[in-house]
């Protein structure tokens, strides 16, 4: 087997966990049963060792992939000239009992007959831990010392290995259900009939997605790329704590064959802010406040050294100890694979203006804070106060030394300049006077180290001349005017330095502050919406739509988007990444309201 | 020369000799598999008869099921339909429909299997009663729309 791009494949879920589906019917990426579980399936990081389960044709067919209307659920096509087969996957939700995490997949043959070759092979905790199958009536077990799960199949399984494979025939309009699904402690092997539950989950599991669709006001121009992105921001909430996983991989490359192999399953503060902001404004007001809630218990918890840590677990634990997967061979041999992440125990200054810019949002939007939460965020922005003047990490959690950060230092300014204004709009109490002269401070200091009058621009940090894409977000923070002529320059200079067909990279590797790493890296799909926003509020409006336009060319076939762009299109990194797809969100609603009616 | 045909790397010996093997698991798969390459090898024809007397009801099945691929005229087969369709083993029942309605109107008793399925849609079972409400539809040579038409009309 050889590495698919990222981008051909799409995703499902069950608000726990995913599974990535390539259009070749594998899923090459599954951990169970948590997103930030050890993977089952990760032929994606390992294509010998990694495990899948891949159900195709066996006729030379041409693979084509959509989701079932306002879903998540998966449809994978094979068409040859014997005949079509499909595939369609699903994870069911469960929204209450007892959580079960299983894989749905139906297969038929629509067209003519058609041939299917069946081959599950995990490969349990990234491939470390070796299990043994049995074979059983109703399918297989695979056991692990840590997890055993079942696969439940009409036809026949042979093992081969530590896998099971089955080759079989469909006839025109036959359903076949294969049920692949975590056992429970104690459960025995005795697996269950699958067509059944198969074709009622796919009914409910429709259901599931449809309903919660009907949430999203949002109806402007780009609705469906809107639409999908709001399931995948969904798709990647973890149910029980409504907390957004960053993305549900790790180890997808920034760079092929380059070492920025970073592990996205966790929640990053700073995404918070983003993330309450679009989901309030598409009316996912529920995601938003269990979002909210979480957000409170990590301010209330505080973090080692400062009021908060830079990213958590999805279950809002602390610990994410970085090591690498050297066993693993790595997605087109980039490597090392990492799993957990050492950024954590950065300080990194701008999460604490991105959550009160988030807390501000829900404030006034949503519904009022407690006066116990605003206790702990006086701390917090007391601590703001006595500590911006610190270098820091940085947004882009350099690597290579801490800096004055211009970013950072205007989200110093947002937290507590949104604190300021919390306190004043609820009459909650605050010491208004040292905290405004702290914030104005911040301000003139911005203004006269992060602004470099002879090339018109911010620049990244207070001992460069070197410009980053961050600033972009300086207008929509309300930092500055979108048309003053500052920002408009520091616009000018981004689109001349790191403006490449459109595509923003954060910043010029080897220039500023990089992230301490060789190679390279493709350019940002986040930056590029920034550009969109930025250009929309600057009044641009032609520039803006021309490059949202072209951006969202760059979507997989499903509307997918990982973080990253590679020179020939490609996508880069993590996969599907939460940012992204926020950032589609944010400039189609902005630019929507801008183009008005009849644009 | 002609390769040998198998039916994932395993030659049609191989196969024949798992028929013997004391895991009832094993020959299902045993006669599974035979049927799977009986088209290509019809020298495997005589060990699917043989099966069609195994001790447990579900390898009987699925032998018949694999015969009446290549021989749907062939009375062993619809024989061992039509006393699986009333096995005390609910399992059983619905396996023998699921593979009636599979081999839909090529069974050369396809009239008559139509009867016998029809009664199971009063069975106790309710997962025999969906296959064999299927199994009608094939037989009777009928399509199905996809199952997530329903739901998607319906939610709508």
């Amino acid at each position: 087997m050889s590495y698919k791009p990222i981008e051909s494949y799409g995703v499902i879920g069950d608000l726990h966990t995913v599974a990535l589906v390539g259009k070749d019917g594998s899923i090459d990426w599954c951990c169970l049963p948590n997103f930030d579980s050890p993977s089952v399936f990760a032929s994606i990081l390992d294509d010998v060792k990694g495990g899948y389960f891949r159900i195709s044709s066996l006729y030379e067919a041409e693979h084509k992939q959509m989701y079932l209307p306002d879903s998540n659920v998966l449809l994978t096509r094979f068409l040859s000239a014997e005949g079509v087969g499909e595939v369609v996957d699903f994870m069911p939700v469960q929204e209450s009992g007892k959580k079960v995490h299983q894989i749905v997949r139906l297969v038929r043959a629509v067209r003519g007959a058609v041939r299917f070759r069946l081959e599950c092979r995990p490969a349990f905790d990234y491939g470390r831990q070796p299990h043994r199958v049995v074979l059983a009536g109703r399918g297989a077990v695979f056991e692990s010392d840590a997890l055993k799960i079942s696969l439940v199949s009409r036809f026949p399984l042979c093992q081969q290995g530590d896998g099971v494979v089955v080759e079989f025939l469909l006839n025109p309009g036959e359903t076949t259900t294969f049920l692949l699904r975590q056992m429970e402690e104690g459960e025995d092997g005795d697996l269950l009939e699958s067509r059944l539950i198969g074709i009622d989950l796919l009914t409910q599991t429709l259901a599931f997605w449809r309903n919660w669709l009907k949430n999203c006001r949002y109806s402007g121009r780009w609705f469906e790329m809107v639409h999908r992105s709001a399931l995948v921001l969904k798709l990647l909430t973890f149910a029980p704590t409504g907390a957004i996983v960053a993305a549900p991989t790790a180890g997808l490359p920034e760079e092929i064959g380059g070492v920025r192999n970073w592990d996205y399953r966790y929640t990053w503060i700073r995404d918070a802010a983003f993330t309450i902001y679009v989901l309030l404004r598409i009316g996912l007001t529920q995601e938003a406040q269990q979002f909210m809630g979480w957000l409170e218990q990590r301010a209330i918890e505080g973090g080692r050294g400062a009021p908060l840590q830079v990213m958590y677990r999805i279950d809002g634990s602390h610990e994410m100890p970085e090591i690498t997967l050297d066993h693993l061979a790595g997605y087109r041999n980039s490597r090392p694979v990492r799993v957990g992440n050492a950024a954590c125990q950065q300080l990194q200054l701008d999460i604490f203006g991105e959550l009160m810019d988030s807390i501000y949002l829900y404030d006034n939007d949503t519904a009022a804070i407690s006066y116990d939460f605003w206790r702990y965020l006086r701390r917090m922005l007391d601590w703001v106060a006595d500590n911006w003047l610190q270098p820091d990490d940085g947004i882009w959690e350099v690597r290579s030394g801490r800096q004055h950060f211009t970013y950072s230092k205007v989200q110093c300014w947002v937290a507590l300049d949104r604190g300021i204004r919390l306190a004043q709009k609820r009459s909650l109490p605050l010491d208004h006077t040292r905290l405004m002269g702290e914030r104005d401070r911040i301000y003139e200091t911005i203004m006269a180290k992060g602004w470099n009058a002879a090339r018109r621009t911010f620049v990244q940090h207070f001992d460069t001349d070197a410009v980053d894409a961050s600033s972009l977000i300086l207008s929509v923070v309300r930092f500055l005017s979108p048309t003053d002529p500052r920002m408009l320059g520091t616009l000018d200079r981004i689109m001349a330095e790191l403006v490449s067909d459109s595509l923003v990279y954060r910043y010029e590797v080897g220039k500023g502050a990089g992230d301490g790493l060789t190679g390279q890296e493709g350019t940002f799909n986040m930056c590029t919406f920034w550009l969109v926003d930025a250009l929309t509020r600057a009044g641009r409006i032609e520039e803006a739509r021309y490059i949202f336009e072209k951006m969202l060319t760059y979507a997989n076939h499903l509307g997918l988007y990982s973080e990253e762009i590679g020179p020939r299109g490609e996508a880069l990194g993590n996969f599907p990444q939460a940012f992204t797809h926020i950032g589609v969100i944010s400039a189609a609603y902005h630019l929507d309201r801008k183009l008005g009616k009849g644009g | 020369m002609a390769r040998e045909p198998d039916y994932l790397g395993v030659s049609v010996a191989e196969w024949t000799r798992a028929l013997k093997s004391e895991n009832p698991i094993q020959r299902r798969l045993a006669v599974y598999a035979l049927g799977e390459i009986v088209p290509r090898a019809t020298s495997a024809v005589g060990d699917l008869i043989a099966a069609l007397d195994d001790p447990q009801p579900y390898v009987r099945v699925w032998a018949a099921a694999a015969l009446a691929r290549i021989a749907p005229e062939r009375d062993e087969a619809f024989a061992v339909f039509r006393a699986a369709l009333q096995d005390e083993l609910a399992f059983v029942r619905s396996l023998a429909a699921w593979h009636l309605g599979r081999l839909g109107s090529r069974l050369a008793r396809a009239e008559e299997a139509i009867d016998h399925v029809t009664a199971l849609l009063d069975d106790a079972n309710p997962s025999v009663r969906a296959e064999a409400e299927l199994a009608l539809h094939q037989l009777s040579g009928k399509g199905a729309p996809p199952v997530e038409l329903r739901s998607l009309v319906s939610g709508s």
